[in-house]
């Protein structure tokens, strides 16, 4: 059983607060879904718990299993079972997959992986994600298109066998059979490992796929409203406004609002729009 | 692998793999010569404190040929490397200097045979080296690719000054260059200076050139995968002289490089 717990999250970004004070609790076989207008922090919240150096923490505290994260560097969070799948994984030439991959899997473990037992995992893990074969021989992320990029990441959670995984929009750019082939994915890593979930999405067809048994709305560096599933499609058939309007509360415009408005990515950015 | 200890001598290349070693401190004069149609592939390593190593190659019509020149000096080198006498042939040109000796590269080429190709593939761990590189366009439907890729350490000194040059009647042909630098501390010299000199019109010509210390977001990624700083730099490092190793056709002949340039790495953090 892992348990990741956040209390009163702070965090801040060249001096500018964008949490202001997150408090959440995921379990293992749990799937938390992450909702909110853009630019309201929930990219920030995933960046910190995997310590990205680019966010501070000010405040507050996150555990896993009891273990301080936030004393842990990048590396020993991951081999601790953390994953982040990210929403623009970085394009590295010159580094294959398969190097990649193999050198990840090594890093934790006390003896190297055999390299049959390498091969027949990878190739198993890009047919299951429906990849092309020469994936482990290209360099990473280079030259990927945006559904390739996401499904390698989900490549790498397979072999990596995380005990609690977060995954930034991982659904953006993946087709409609992909976003298939990404959940069930999940899903399947889930049941193996008894994942816990953290989940950014802002569609309600890939929650509606993953089936989250808990759901969250995060809104200025605050959750300010939990539920479980039924939320998600509220949302969707919603918006935000009328949470704005039942809490009391005003939503963060992103300052590229006018794109999304343009874009519809959701019915606040539109408003501000 | 056959040695080779005189100061003059001449390697008929011959189809096939075949691999020779070097043990001259002096000035060594080598000769590499393939007949006609040979399809050949050649390892030259050079062993010893330091080497004056003056290298000719000369392939008649129909070759297609892969060197690799692998350096093991420990002290100073000094290369010299021209291919004047290029029939329509294409000829692959690797270097490999992963020592921590002082090394000053001369490389040039002059094709003057339609459809005579030269591609030239350098890597090296720098502390101090010097690379001058030419390709002399002087017939039509000539072509040249110079890839360098360098890993700039403390104190390291990397200097690399490639040209391209088509004269004016060698029309379709092309001279492409790219040279990657990565430099692993400020306290380095590190200098590319991509030149193409071109006089003719319908040609084809570029030069890319990176060069800087590793990318914050990359080591981000590579490490939020379990990778340490450590192994994530030195996968890096990897990412930029791996291309060597890609001179021979025959796969297990890579892996052998792959294993050699890891433990080069390896050894040198």
């Amino acid at each position: 059983m892992t348990t990741l717990q956040i209390k009163d999250l702070h965090v801040s970004v060249a001096d500018k607060e964008i949490l202001k004070g997150v408090n959440l609790c995921i379990n293992s076989d749990e799937t938390h879904a992450l909702m909110g207008p853009n630019g309201n922090g929930k990219s920030t919240l995933l960046a910190a718990i995997m310590g990205n150096p680019k966010y501070t923490v000010t405040k507050g505290s996150i555990t896993l299993d009891g273990k301080d994260v936030l004393q842990m560097e990048v590396d020993e969070r991951s081999r601790a079972g953390l994953f982040l799948g990210m929403q623009y994984p970085s394009e590295i030439s010159g580094i294959t997959n398969s190097d990649f991959l193999r050198s990840a899997i090594n890093a934790r473990r006390e003896r190297p992986i055999a390299l049959f037992q390498f091969i027949k995992e990878m190739e198993q893990a890009i047919g299951d994600m429906e990849m092309k074969s020469d994936l482990a021989h290209r360099f990473l992320n280079e030259g990927f298109s945006g559904g390739e990029k996401k499904r390698n990441e989900i490549v790498q959670m397979k072999l990596l066998k995380p005990s609690l995984a977060m995954l930034d929009e991982i659904d953006s750019g993946l087709d409609v059979d992909a976003l298939k082939l990404v959940a069930h994915a999940v899903q399947e890593i889930q049941k193996q490992q008894h994942t816990g979930l953290l989940v950014v999405s802002h569609y309600e067809r890939f929650y509606d796929l993953l089936k989250p048994t808990h759901a969250h709305v995060l809104i200025d560096g605050v959750i300010v409203l939990s539920g479980d599933a039924s939320l998600t499609q509220k949302i969707d058939t919603q918006g935000y406004d009328w949470i704005e309007n039942e809490l009391g509360i005003s939503l963060v415009q992103e300052q590229r609002q006018q794109n999304a408005g343009v874009l519809g990515v959701c019915h606040a950015a539109k408003k501000g729009a | 692998m056959k040695e080779i200890t005189a100061k003059k001598a001449q390697i008929d290349i011959t189809n096939g793999f075949s691999a020779y070693c070097i043990h001259n401190e002096e000035t060594t004069e080598l000769r590499l010569y393939a007949d006609k149609g040979t399809n050949g592939e050649l390892l030259i390593a050079y062993d010893g404190t330091q080497a004056d190593l003056h290298i000719d190659v000369e392939a008649q019509a129909d070759c297609e040929l892969r060197m690799l020149f692998w350096n093991r000096i420990t002290d100073k080198l000094s290369f010299h490397l021209t291919m004047n006498e290029i029939g329509n042939s294409t000829v692959h040109i690797a270097i490999a200097d992963l020592e921590e000796c002082a090394a000053d590269y001369h490389i040039t080429s002059t094709l003057s045979t339609s459809d005579a190709s030269v591609q030239v593939t350098t890597v090296c761990m720098a502390k101090h080296k010097h690379w001058l590189m030419k390709m002399n366009h002087h017939h039509e439907h000539t072509h040249s690719v110079m890839r360098n890729f360098a890993v700039v350490d403390e104190n390291g000194d990397y200097r690399m000054e490639a040209g391209g040059v088509i004269q004016k009647g060698a029309y379709e042909s092309s001279t492409h260059q790219q040279t990657r630098v990565l430099t692993m501390s400020e306290n380095q010299k590190s200098e590319v200076l991509p030149i193409l000199l071109i006089d003719e019109n319908e040609v084809k010509a570029s030069h890319a050139t990176t060069l800087g210390q590793p990318d914050a977001d990359q080591l981000y990624y590579l490490q939020s995968r379990g990778l340490t700083l450590k192994q994530a730099l030195g996968l890096m490092k990897l990412g930029y002289l791996f291309p060597i190793t890609e001179i021979f056709t025959d796969a297990e002949l890579q892996k052998q490089l792959r294993r050699q340039v890891e433990e080069k790495v390896m050894n040198h953090d």
